[in-house]
C-alpha cells in the first residue's frame, strides 16, 4: 500500500471514526474527562508504519512462503491489521477517572473496531462503484452500516464487539487477525444481503 | 490442565512437526491492489458510516 492511498484511508476511515466515536457523547463529558483523539501527522505516521509490520507479519505467518511475498490479502484482512495497528497507536485519550463513562476509558478499542469497519466498508463502496450502479444506489440509501440484532438481555451487537477486545486485551490475549477478518466478512455479508434485496430488516424496536 | 498429547506427540512437537508442512495450510487468498483499487475510484468519501447512533443509543443513557 503506498502512502497516497493509506492517506484516503486514514482519513475517510480513521479520521471520520475518531470524529463520529467523539460525537456519542456531549461536549461537557468530553470536557470533564478531557476526551480527545489525535490526529495529529505524528500519529498518522505511526499507525501507517505498525500497518505495515503487522500486515507483513501476518501475510507471513499465514499465507504463502518467502517465493510468494507479493501475493495480495483481501480487504477483511488488510482492515483487520488495520484494527490492531489502530489499537497499538492509542490515539484517543481521556483523563485516568474511575468515573468515567467505560466507552471513554474503552474508546480506544471502539476506535479499532469503527476504523477497521469504515476501512472496510470503502472497499465495499469502491466494489459498488465500479460493478454495479443499481447496488451503488442502494449502498449510499444505507447511510450507517448495519449491525444483525441481539436477544434481550445481551449487548448490542457493536457493543458486545468492543467489549469483547477490550475483555481480551486487558486479559493480555493476542490480537487474533484470522478471527477479527472472519467477523468483518460477516457483517460485510450482512450489510451486502440487505443493499442487494436479499433480506430486509425491520425498524429497531425500544429495548425493554 | 495441560492440553492432551496428539497421537503420542507432546503439543510442541506435534506444533513443530506441522509446521515443516505449513504451506499445505496456508490460505488461499488472492485480492487486487488496495492502490489500484483506490486510484480508480470516482467517489473517494466514504458515504456509509460504520458509527450507527442506533446501535449506540444506549450508551446515553449512562450517567456521568
Amino acid at each position: 500500500m503506498n502512502e497516497t492511498s493509506y492517506n484516503v484511508l486514514w482519513t475517510e476511515g480513521i479520521e471520520k471514526a475518531g470524529v463520529s466515536i467523539l460525537s456519542v457523547f456531549s461536549d461537557d463529558v468530553r470536557d470533564k474527562y478531557n476526551w480527545r483523539c489525535d490526529f495529529s501527522a505524528k500519529k498518522r505516521n505511526e499507525v501507517f508504519s505498525r500497518y505495515k509490520e503487522i500486515h507483513d507479519e501476518f501475510r507471513n505467518k499465514y499465507f504463502y512462503g518467502d517465493d510468494d511475498y507479493l501475493k495480495l490479502m483481501d480487504i477483511h484482512k488488510v482492515a483487520a491489521c488495520f484494527a490492531e495497528a489502530v489499537l497499538e497507536a492509542s490515539l484517543m485519550s481521556f483523563k485516568k477517572d474511575r468515573k468515567a463513562p467505560w466507552f471513554v476509558k474503552c474508546s480506544n478499542y471502539a476506535l479499532a473496531f469503527y476504523s477497521s469497519l469504515n476501512i472496510m466498508t470503502f472497499f465495499l463502496q469502491a466494489e459498488y462503484e465500479k460493478k454495479n450502479a443499481k447496488h451503488f444506489e442502494e449502498y449510499k440509501k444505507l447511510k450507517v452500516l448495519r449491525y444483525p440484532s441481539t436477544t434481550i438481555g445481551h449487548d448490542t451487537y457493536t457493543i458486545g464487539r468492543i467489549k469483547s477486545m477490550a475483555l481480551k486485551d486487558i486479559q493480555l490475549e493476542s490480537f487474533d487477525l484470522l478471527a477479527y477478518a472472519d467477523m468483518l466478512y460477516w457483517i460485510e455479508f450482512y450489510n451486502r444481503q440487505i443493499i442487494e434485496g436479499q433480506i430486509s430488516i425491520k425498524p429497531r424496536l425500544p429495548r425493554a | 490442565m495441560e492440553r492432551s498429547n496428539v497421537s503420542g506427540m507432546s503439543i510442541d512437537e506435534y506444533r513443530r512437526w506441522m509446521k515443516e508442512d505449513i504451506d499445505d495450510l496456508f490460505l488461499i487468498n488472492e485480492s487486487d491492489s488496495v492502490d489500484e483499487i483506490i486510484k480508480n475510484m470516482n467517489e473517494t468519501k466514504l458515504l456509509v458510516s460504520a458509527v450507527n447512533a442506533v446501535e449506540l443509543q444506549s450508551l446515553k443513557d449512562i450517567k456521568i
